[in-house]
């Protein structure tokens, strides 16, 4: 083998290995922050039990909010118009979150209780996440098919 | 009249571009200089009719045209004119067309500066961009157009812009942003010219090297500035987020820096020419690819307004046609343009090729990170998110290895690099590195996590190797020769060292970083680090849309007042959401972060103070890259002009 094609040889074996490897360490990481869309009815209903991190979403119900007296902690319920999940966070809501509107919150389901570490809301008023808009058209659509039945 | 008008040049730009892509081709093949000549006036033509359109467009803004439909969903008559102005590019048709009058700004610029270029490359070049942009005019016209109206009962007043855009950052940054995204098809057509009619590599990387080289300065910047604008505008304090539309730009970003070492390569020893053609061909597809994840609404994330399935369609139509087109040609063509060359294992071609490799492995993770949701959904296999610890676990390492590298790249001679006389740098360099590491790490002793330290020990290396190459620069050359350095060696350097700045920046404020969210009452002290904050309650006060409540913080250093805020909670009068304007007292080594909450019973407020330690690094850096980039184009060597009459032989 001349010189030239021993050091392509060589490289395309270092390259190679560097690939593999690096998709090996991204498929781990992947594995470990990617989170799972539930909407209060799939987590409730959920026959496996649930755990780390996933996010869940659905719309804030009216006066549903209540704040700690001395700290930042607060609670309020979501819900998809099936059921309802309450969830716990503690720090300042995001500025497009009110009651009536659409949320995603990202954190660990525990004792019915969601944690939430992250709050999204989004830009307009009618707006709703996509995903909790399809998840409750979803949801409802299955509704209509079970009651024609 | 006037927005028909607009229309009616947007329609004769699409005919131009049109002949653009078909006359001057075939008059390369024909031999027909009248016609591939043709290429001049037309690329003249469609930069002047598409300036019009966006005039016309802006002027329809600027006077309150709201029989257009566009103008009345994005402006109000009591927005200032400045935003008003700015409001043409706040969503997506006007973007678009932003977009189209940058990319025939590009295509006019490549012609006036072409005289070092063979005229048969020019032609094929501008015919090249001439079809991106007839992909977009068309895109614009049939999907998404700026000009329509909406008669007969017309809007008294506009539905405002969106508060979150009303802002100084937010004027400039989709320009600058989009000069860099649309400047990678420049070098994508001069790619795709040269698989067509092959040239010198050495001569050809010497064409592109400049515009590459512009396109990636502003794209640094664009990405700089949405990133300062996401820190005082999301009220976060983050300023990064690995959002889907941060991704989008950042993927370009990082292939377009191996392009520039590639090219610089190839400009020397004509070496790689497969992997840097494959290189300019990717980046521009990653280009395409940013704008249909963010044009088409696929992912959700803070910068996507607009959801429209026709348009994604279309986008992603486009995109397969142009690169796959330019895969095909580079899968038949690619193999007879690459030369064999030996050099060492020890040499800066091999450093090049590494941090290539690390390069297109981060944009590979990027990549994977971005669409993996997107591929779980469309599978119907569950709608995933990807956070922020998978980037991070995996960027931090490689952005590690890639400073040492960089630093031994730096030590580094072409082809081939004696092992003493690499060592005797080494000798000189370690020294230096291990004090400025250790300054470092005595300096922060406190918040010294293994990632930080391995962060400012890699930056400390790439320092020393450039204060040991600027030596042995100055060594070498006499008095005389030291105004013959050229200004772009000062540039490689200058952009090297923003990137040491910019990572150090990142490394510092994600470990120093200070924050607390509480409960205050008016009179309240909290303490944080050094500071004590003192919330002195809260104001009404009156804008010129919008009302706000203003809390106004004092800020205390060992009993010396640092610093006034006034952090705001607004609402627009127009809108019905209320947003948060935070409150920074900017520092080069330490911003103070204020940002206001909600308000609670008894003139109680949750607010947030935070203290981020040299997060000005970040933005600084990235102007130092830029200003590296732009200096190596000002200080290039000049070529000869070349004669165009004598350029057509047959070359194919």
């Amino acid at each position: 083998m001349n010189p030239i094609r021993r050091k392509r040889l060589i490289l395309i074996l270092v390259i190679l290995t560097g690939v593999s490897l690096t998709t090996l360490l991204a498929a781990i990481a992947l594995k470990e922050s990617i989170s799972l869309f539930y909407t209060p009815t799939s987590l409730i209903s959920s026959q496996t039990p649930i755990t780390g991190s996933i996010q869940v979403g659905g719309i804030v119900v009216e006066n549903s909010i209540q704040r700690a007296p001395n700290n930042l902690k607060k609670q309020f319920q979501i819900t998809d118009k099936q059921n309802t999940l309450t969830i716990d966070y503690t720090g300042v809501f995001p500025d497009l979150f009110r009651e009536n509107s659409g949320i995603i919150a990202y954190g660990s389901f525990k004792d019915h209780v969601f944690y939430a570490t992250k709050l999204l809301a989004k830009h307009s008023a009618d707006y709703m996440p996509k995903t909790v808009e399809q998840a409750i058209k979803k949801l409802h659509d299955k509704q209509l098919k079970v009651s024609a039945l | 009249m006037i927005p028909e008008l607009g229309h009616l040049c947007l329609i004769l730009a699409l005919c131009f571009s049109a002949l653009l892509l078909v006359i001057p081709p075939l008059g390369l093949t024909l031999k027909r200089q009248a016609w591939y000549q043709f290429a001049y006036p037309l690329t003249w033509g469609l930069f002047l009719l598409i300036l019009t359109a966006f005039l016309l467009l802006t002027f329809s803004f600027i006077t309150n045209d709201f029989s257009v439909a566009y103008v009345a969903a994005h402006s109000n008559t009591q927005l200032p004119i400045w935003y008003q102005v700015s409001a043409v590019w706040s969503a997506h048709e006007g973007s678009i067309l932003m977009w189209i009058l940058i990319q025939a700004g590009w295509m006019l610029a490549v012609l006036l500066n072409a005289s070092s270029i063979p005229e048969h490359m020019l032609i094929r070049v501008l015919s090249i961009l001439g079809f991106i942009i007839f992909g977009f005019l068309l895109f614009t016209l049939a999907t998404s157009n700026p000009f329509l109206r909406y008669l007969p009962y017309p809007p008294q007043n506009g539905d405002d812009l969106i508060p979150l855009l009303q802002d100084f950052a937010l004027i400039i940054h989709p320009p600058i942003l989009y000069i860099g995204y649309v400047g990678f098809s420049v070098p994508f057509a001069f790619v795709t010219a040269l698989l067509i009619a092959p040239e010198k590599l050495s001569n050809w990387s010497r064409w592109v090297r400049p515009w590459t080289l512009i396109a990636w300065a502003f794209l640094t910047l664009g990405i700089a500035l949405g990133s300062w604008w996401a820190y005082y505008e999301l009220g976060w304090g983050g300023w990064w987020f690995w959002d889907p539309v941060e991704n989008a730009s950042f993927m370009p970003w990082l292939l377009g820096v191996a392009l520039l070492h590639a090219l610089a390569i190839a400009e020397k020893r004509e070496l790689f020419a497969q992997w840097t053609l494959f290189l300019g061909i990717s980046t521009f597809a990653l280009c395409l690819l940013g704008t249909f994840l963010v044009r088409s609404g696929l992912l959700s994330s803070v910068h996507t307004f607009a959801n429209d399935s026709e348009r994604g369609t279309y986008l992603l139509c486009f995109l397969s046609l142009v690169i796959g087109l330019a895969f095909l040609l580079y899968a038949y063509r690619a193999t007879r343009l690459s030369i064999p060359k030996p050099f060492d294992w020890l040499s800066t071609e091999m450093m090049l090729l590494i941090n290539n490799l690390l390069l297109g492995t981060a944009c590979f993770i990027v990549l994977l990170g971005t669409l993996f949701p997107l591929i779980m959904s469309s599978l119907d296999w569950g709608d995933f998110s990807v956070g922020p610890p998978y980037f991070n676990t995996l960027f931090t390492p490689l952005t590690i290895l890639t400073l040492w590298v960089l630093g031994t790249g730096l030590s580094m001679r072409w082809q081939k690099t004696a092992l003493p006389a690499l060592l005797s740098q080494w000798k000189s360099m370690i020294p230096i590195a291990t004090l400025l590491a250790a300054i470092a790490c005595i300096l922060f002793l406190d918040h010294l996590t293994p990632t930080l330290f391995l962060a400012l020990t890699g930056c400390s290396w790439v320092v020393a190797a450039t204060i040991q190459d600027i030596t042995y620069r100055f060594k070498k050359a006499d008095k005389k020769g030291l105004y013959r350095i050229r200004l772009n060696y000062w540039g490689m350097h200058c952009a090297h060292l923003g990137l040491v700045m910019a990572i150090c920046g990142a490394a510092l404020t994600t470990a120093l970083n200070q924050e607390n969210e509480v409960k205050v009452l008016p009179g309240m002290i909290t303490t944080l680090g050094d500071y004590q904050f003192r919330f002195d309650g809260v104001s009404r006060v009156k804008g010129p849309n919008y009302q706000s409540h203003q809390a106004k913080v004092t800020i205390f250093k060992n009993k010396h007042q640092v610093a006034t805020l006034y952090p705001e909670k607004r609402q627009y009068l127009t809108q019905t959401d209320i947003t948060t304007e935070i409150a920074i007292d900017p520092g080069f080594f330490r911003d103070l972060y204020i940002a206001l909450g909600e308000p609670l019973e008894d003139h109680n407020w949750t607010i947030r103070f935070q203290v981020k330690p040299f997060i000005r690094w970040i933005w600084l850096g990235a102007i130092l890259m830029a200003l590296g980039a732009l200096l190596c184009v000002w200080g290039r060597k000049r070529h000869p002009k070349i004669m165009q009459t004598k350029i057509l032989s047959p070359q194919i």
